[in-house]
């Protein structure tokens, strides 16, 4: 445990050496992927209002925390692949395993991200949290490929940019997958935004009672 | 002494604790209240009671809603000085009916006698207060209603937690006498954070009750809320030296000057909102709106602030 939070502490204070050297430890990349798993269900807490929007259960609430934690995870592996895609464009060889572990421990800043439950100041600390996350990712990358941190800068935005191009083609296969995670989660339909919540309440005085 | 001194990080590191865990569950009661985690109590307004087979009374000319500050820790009981103000209101506006007894800083509670979260705390906080009003233990409070209000002003809470002040109002003026539908014009009258919270609580209260809502800010904190959009008026009175009121032109962006397409700059190029200054009055305390110190003619505040209010009432009635 302790060797967990000593990685959590590298990763936040951006000390490239000391990821470099956590790397090579054994179950470095379980605990990488631990941080990010745990960013993303903190991430979710902080924007649970999206869950009390759409009235889920207290009981569907853990799990939807959980399962957000893992969409996460798996959207982080998704980039550590198309990083190492552009790696290999531009020449490096590098496992997957290690960019995986780069871009996980670079989740750590989003371990606060419950924080953005702050009325009023948690958006704008939501985006300060993913900049740095994404500093922590540039850093990281650099410590582990022992690369300067333009390069592993570059690398991180050709696999973003991979990543964002992949999104956007796949957003329709795999509108089905979301729908069937949504409603398997929170046990309710089709996602309702706040706007949809609130504006049937003009025309219908009340119905939130009973 | 030395103790203290030592242990004086640990003791401010403590406090940043509290505070940052009470920003983080003041949105949880409205949420939860939306969200069928948790429901409201029971109605317990002193008015006169809802009985559907007895022959309902006359509604009165008017109706005027009073949300207080930050201060308040209940709906049932108030500060002396606002006892003070809301009786010579009430002396001052025959056939209007006044509800004084809405509790603007919880969603499923009127006090924090209820409040769910550190009930131990509240408690005593609020037993504290009824017995010396100006305790120290005053300021948990004034720290606690500011979170609330923030929520107010949060894009992502804020529809929530006006909805639930709305209903709140609803329940009191239908308490009072009040018939859904009757189109009667309700005045909100909203002291510091209470005028934020009638500001928001107009986006609901508008469409729900059918009928023109004014609102009269008394030193009000207020965003630039959508609410703006719906009330029919703002008469917005302030104190030469209150300074909160320049806070709340500072700290929210929608009242800059430049924001020119905010809700609330646009409702002022509309001519909607009447800025009334009140002399050298201060926010609270001696020199407050509310307060019976004399001004420089000798009359006192809140015989002014009381004389400003009933003028906007009427002039809008």
């Amino acid at each position: 445990m302790a060797e967990f939070f000593s990685l959590i502490g590298s990763a936040l204070s951006l000390n490239r050496s000391a990821l470099a050297a956590a790397a090579t430890a054994p179950g470095a990349l379980a605990a990488a992927l631990w941080i990010a798993f745990l960013a993303g269900a903190s991430l979710m807490l902080g924007q649970s209002v999206v869950l009390f929007a759409n009235r889920v259960s207290r009981r569907r609430f853990a799990a939807c925390l959980a399962v957000a934690g893992l969409v996460y995870l798996a959207g982080l592996v998704v980039w550590g692949v198309t990083i190492w895609l552009s790696a290999r464009i531009f020449g490096f060889d590098i496992p997957v395993r290690t960019i995986t572990f780069a871009v996980g421990v670079g989740q750590a800043p989003l371990l606060f991200g419950f924080l953005c439950l702050l009325p009023v100041l948690g958006t704008s600390l939501q985006r300060i949290l993913q900049v740095y996350s994404l500093l922590v990712v540039v850093a990281a990358l650099s410590g582990v490929l022992d690369v300067r941190v333009w390069q592993a800068a570059l690398l991180t935005a050709a696999g973003w940019a991979l990543r964002a191009g992949l999104d956007r083609a796949l957003t329709r296969p795999l509108a089905g997958v979301r729908t069937w995670l949504w409603r398997a989660s929170t046990g309710r339909p089709t996602p309702i935004t706040r706007a949809d919540a609130l504006a049937t309440l003009a025309s219908d005085p009340r119905p939130w009672n009973g | 002494m030395e103790w203290l001194i030592d242990n004086l990080m640990l003791l401010i590191g403590i406090a940043l604790v509290a505070l940052l865990v009470m920003a983080l569950l003041a949105p949880l009661d409205s949420l939860g209240w939306w969200a069928g985690w948790r429901t409201r109590k029971a109605d317990d307004h002193e008015g006169p009671q809802r009985d559907p087979d007895a022959i309902q009374p006359a509604e009165a000319e008017r109706y005027v809603v009073y949300l207080s500050g930050i201060g308040k820790a209940s709906g049932r009981w108030s500060f002396p000085e606002e006892v003070d103000f809301i009786a010579r209101l009430k002396a001052e506006l025959p056939d209007t009916v006044v509800v004084d007894d809405v509790f603007p800083y919880g969603t499923t509670f009127r006090g924090l006698e209820e409040e769910r979260f550190f009930n131990v705390l509240w408690g005593f906080v609020n037993k504290s207060l009824l017995r010396r009003p100006t305790a120290t233990v005053g300021w948990l409070v004034n720290i606690r209603n500011l979170f609330q209000v923030a929520v107010s002003v949060d894009h992502r809470y804020g529809p929530f937690y006006n909805l639930g002040a709305a209903e709140s109002v609803i329940e009191a003026l239908q308490a009072h006498g009040y018939r859904v539908g009757s189109g009667r014009p309700v005045f909100m009258i909203g002291y510091s954070g209470g005028a934020q919270v009638s500001l928001g609580a107009a986006t609901y209260l508008a469409q729900l009750l059918a009928a023109p809502i004014k609102l009269i800010s008394i030193g009000g904190v207020i965003s630039a809320d959508p609410g703006c959009v719906w009330v029919r008026h703002i008469h917005y009175l302030y104190g030469a030296d209150d300074a909160m009121d320049g806070i709340g032109k500072i700290a929210f962006a929608g009242r800059w000057p430049m924001m020119k397409q905010s809700p609330w700059n646009k409702i002022v190029a509309e001519e909607k909102v009447t800025f009334t200054p009140m002399g050298p009055m201060a926010h609270n305390g001696p020199l407050g709106y509310f307060s019976s110190e004399p001004l420089p003619d000798g009359r006192p505040r809140v015989e002014e602030t009381v004389s400003v209010v009933r003028q906007a009432i009427l002039a809008g009635s």
